[in-house]
């Protein structure tokens, strides 16, 4: 995957977040668009990626036989979301601000870019080794994050609301699908297929929308956004890289788990700031910058730790 | 291509389609966000696909069975406007009401359905014979049938500002882009076709749930005791496209150029049809009636007119 590629892939992003910010400078839609636009992308299409990521990260193998990659992700999840907390601790005291600084330090954009960039330089092989290792990742995505989202807001966490979301049901169905191989009908995936497409601009609108709605005064001189992104695309990946290692998976085993790690922030992390009354600004300010950095970084991982392997 | 690949292809829509129809009962967005969202499919997204539509390779076969098709959507908009007259002069109705059975007869949804359909049905060939054979009708949504409602309610003249401004909405634009790029053979740089593409992707989701949301609320069952709205669904669904596909064939066209256009005068009424009877004074109550059970009833015969048309274009 060379430069030019990542960037044929990448800039279209920012066009999208453009229109968005064009959508809203204009007028062409209210203000609750984007409200009413991230209920639908939690309620209705990441529920859908997150089937759709069963089908194109294959359900083919035999679950168990590769246990221990599943259990080097849930280790790797576990030390990201640490140290992701104790770092993002010292950033700031406003418990908004942390949720989404944690947030993007902890989750990448796996499910659409991650998995992308694997099959793309890998093959099936190593996406296949991805979706094992992203597993408990993916279950804990949208209920942890969600839990988090309501922590600050006065009241009690609705844990029932949190766990019971359709996010949440879809990753426990989408890890049923993936244990039992339940083979899907081709009509059920080529649904959430068409799912999976709209997500992604419908994010970047989104963004688009919240910068052009908060602006973009502080942001470059805000060092936190620098060190989160710095966390995202470089730290957090080499760290599970490492653990991987130490874990006893083969170089090519660490390397297909930990590159979808050194994606940008995931789209979700706008959409649920804007579902759950979270930082929708410093949400954005995330997506955008991580998204800027990764056309440079993505390619330079992937091309240091392949050679590190011998790939 | 058979009943069962049409199936998968045509029931993702529907299944779309419900989700929208529940985003709608079930509050998950607001009331607003129907209108919000048609905004941002006609604007953003439908100029996308049209665009796309016309990015194909070319090969001299092609263009000149491209021109063929953009003549020839000339003669089956005159066709279709013909055979809509004929069917509907007999029917008891008031004029503005037999203004909406011709309109809706004429024109259909090929923005949220038709192109949607034929794209995932027949691919990206089938799309660029179909944008260029539609082009005549997509102009007319916004032209004829704005005359024909207005003028079956008011004596005046036309409001010809009101037209004026309909044609330069986005999807017209589009239709002119398109055009341009044909004749010229000039091709959008990859990165603007990247966005293109991503945006053109994200239609067929979001279109279909903006037609489940527009459906919530309107559902009612007024239409089983009135016969000429299963008169005109037939016609709409069945006869249209069959009368299309055939013309086409017999002025020598044949495949995707001939089965794609006919497969998208399949799609049901427009929910533009309603919007305008509002608008400009119409029988929206006989319109919504219509869009209702052509909706309803398209669920089945899409799939069932996709494989006829593929039988008689002779689809490989």
């Amino acid at each position: 995957m060379s430069i030019g590629s990542i960037l044929n892939q990448i800039i279209p992003m920012f066009v999208v977040m453009a229109i968005g910010y064009a959508m809203r400078r204009f007028n062409m839609v209210p203000k609750s668009f984007r409200k009413n636009l991230s209920a639908v992308c939690v309620d209705v299409l990441i529920p859908g990626i997150i089937i759709y990521s069963v089908c194109v990260g294959g359900n083919g193998a035999d679950i168990f036989e590769s246990l221990r990659i599943v259990a080097a992700g849930a280790v790797c999840l576990l030390a990201s979301m640490a140290a992701a907390a104790a770092i993002c601790r010292f950033m700031t005291k406003n418990t908004d601000e942390f949720n989404m600084l944690w947030m993007v330090s902890a989750f990448s954009n796996f499910g659409l870019v991650g998995y992308t960039l694997v099959a793309n330089l890998f093959g099936s092989e190593a996406l296949f080794n991805a979706s094992m290792f992203l597993l408990p990742c993916m279950l804990a995505m949208n209920s942890i994050t969600v839990i988090m989202l309501q922590r600050g807001k006065g009241g009690k966490i609705d844990f029932k609301a949190a766990l019971l979301s359709p996010p949440v049901i879809t990753s426990v169905i989408a890890v049923i699908i993936l244990i039992l191989r339940i083979p899907l009908p081709t009509f059920v995936v080529n649904t959430v297929t068409h799912m999976s497409k709209a997500l992604t601009p419908a994010g970047m609108l989104l963004v688009g929308m919240s910068m052009m709605d908060y602006g973009f005064e502080g942001m470059f001189s805000d060092a936190r956004v620098y060190v989160v992104t710095a966390l995202r695309l470089a730290v957090m990946p080499l760290m599970c890289f490492g653990i991987n290692l130490a874990m006893g998976l083969t170089g090519f085993e660490a390397l297909s788990g930990a590159l979808p790690l050194a994606v940008p922030a995931p789209i979700n992390t706008v959409i649920l700031a804007e579902r759950f009354n979270g930082d929708t600004k410093m949400a954005a300010r995330l997506t955008l910058m991580t998204t800027v950095f990764s056309i440079v970084t993505m390619p330079l991982l992937s091309y240091m730790l392949a050679k590190f392997i011998g790939v | 291509m058979g009943i069962i690949y049409n199936f998968n292809q045509v029931a993702p829509l529907f299944i779309l389609a419900v989700f929208g129809y529940y985003i709608k009962k079930w509050g998950i967005a607001g009331t607003e966000f129907t209108e919000s969202i048609a905004e941002y499919n006609i604007t953003i997204l439908l100029p996308c696909v049209i665009i796309r539509a016309m990015c194909i390779d070319m090969t001299p076969e092609r263009w000149v069975t491209g021109y063929k098709s953009l003549l020839l959507g000339f003669a089956a908009l005159v066709l279709v406007m013909l055979l809509s007259y004929v069917v509907t002069k007999p029917l008891r109705g008031s004029k503005p009401t037999k203004a909406i059975m011709w309109c809706s007869l004429v024109f259909c949804n090929y923005s949220l359905v038709g192109f949607v359909t034929v794209q995932n049905l027949y691919g990206a060939e089938a799309m660029f014979y179909t944008n260029l054979a539609l082009i005549p009708f997509i102009i007319g949504v916004y032209t004829i049938q704005i005359i024909a409602i207005q003028s079956s309610v008011s004596d005046g003249p036309v409001n010809g500002a009101a037209i004026g401004k309909m044609l330069l909405s986005p999807p017209i634009i589009a239709c002119g882009i398109g055009l341009l790029l044909f004749i010229t053979g000039l091709r959008p740089p990859t990165l603007v076709a990247n966005t293109i593409d991503m945006l053109a992707d994200s239609m067929t989701a979001m279109g279909m749930i903006q037609i489940g949301m527009a459906l919530y609320g309107k559902i009612s069952l007024d239409f089983i005791t009135d016969a000429r709205t299963y008169l005109l669904t037939f016609v709409k669904l069945f006869v249209v496209p069959l009368a299309v596909v055939l013309m086409l064939r017999a002025f020598g066209l044949s495949g995707y150029a001939a089965a794609g256009p006919a497969l998208c005068l399949s799609a049901p009424v427009s929910v533009m049809l309603t919007i305008q009877s509002l608008k400009y004074g119409g029988d929206s109550e006989f319109s919504a009636k219509l869009l209702i059970f052509s909706s309803l009833a398209s669920v089945l015969t899409i799939p069932l007119m996709a494989y006829i048309l593929q039988q008689i274009a002779g689809v490989g």
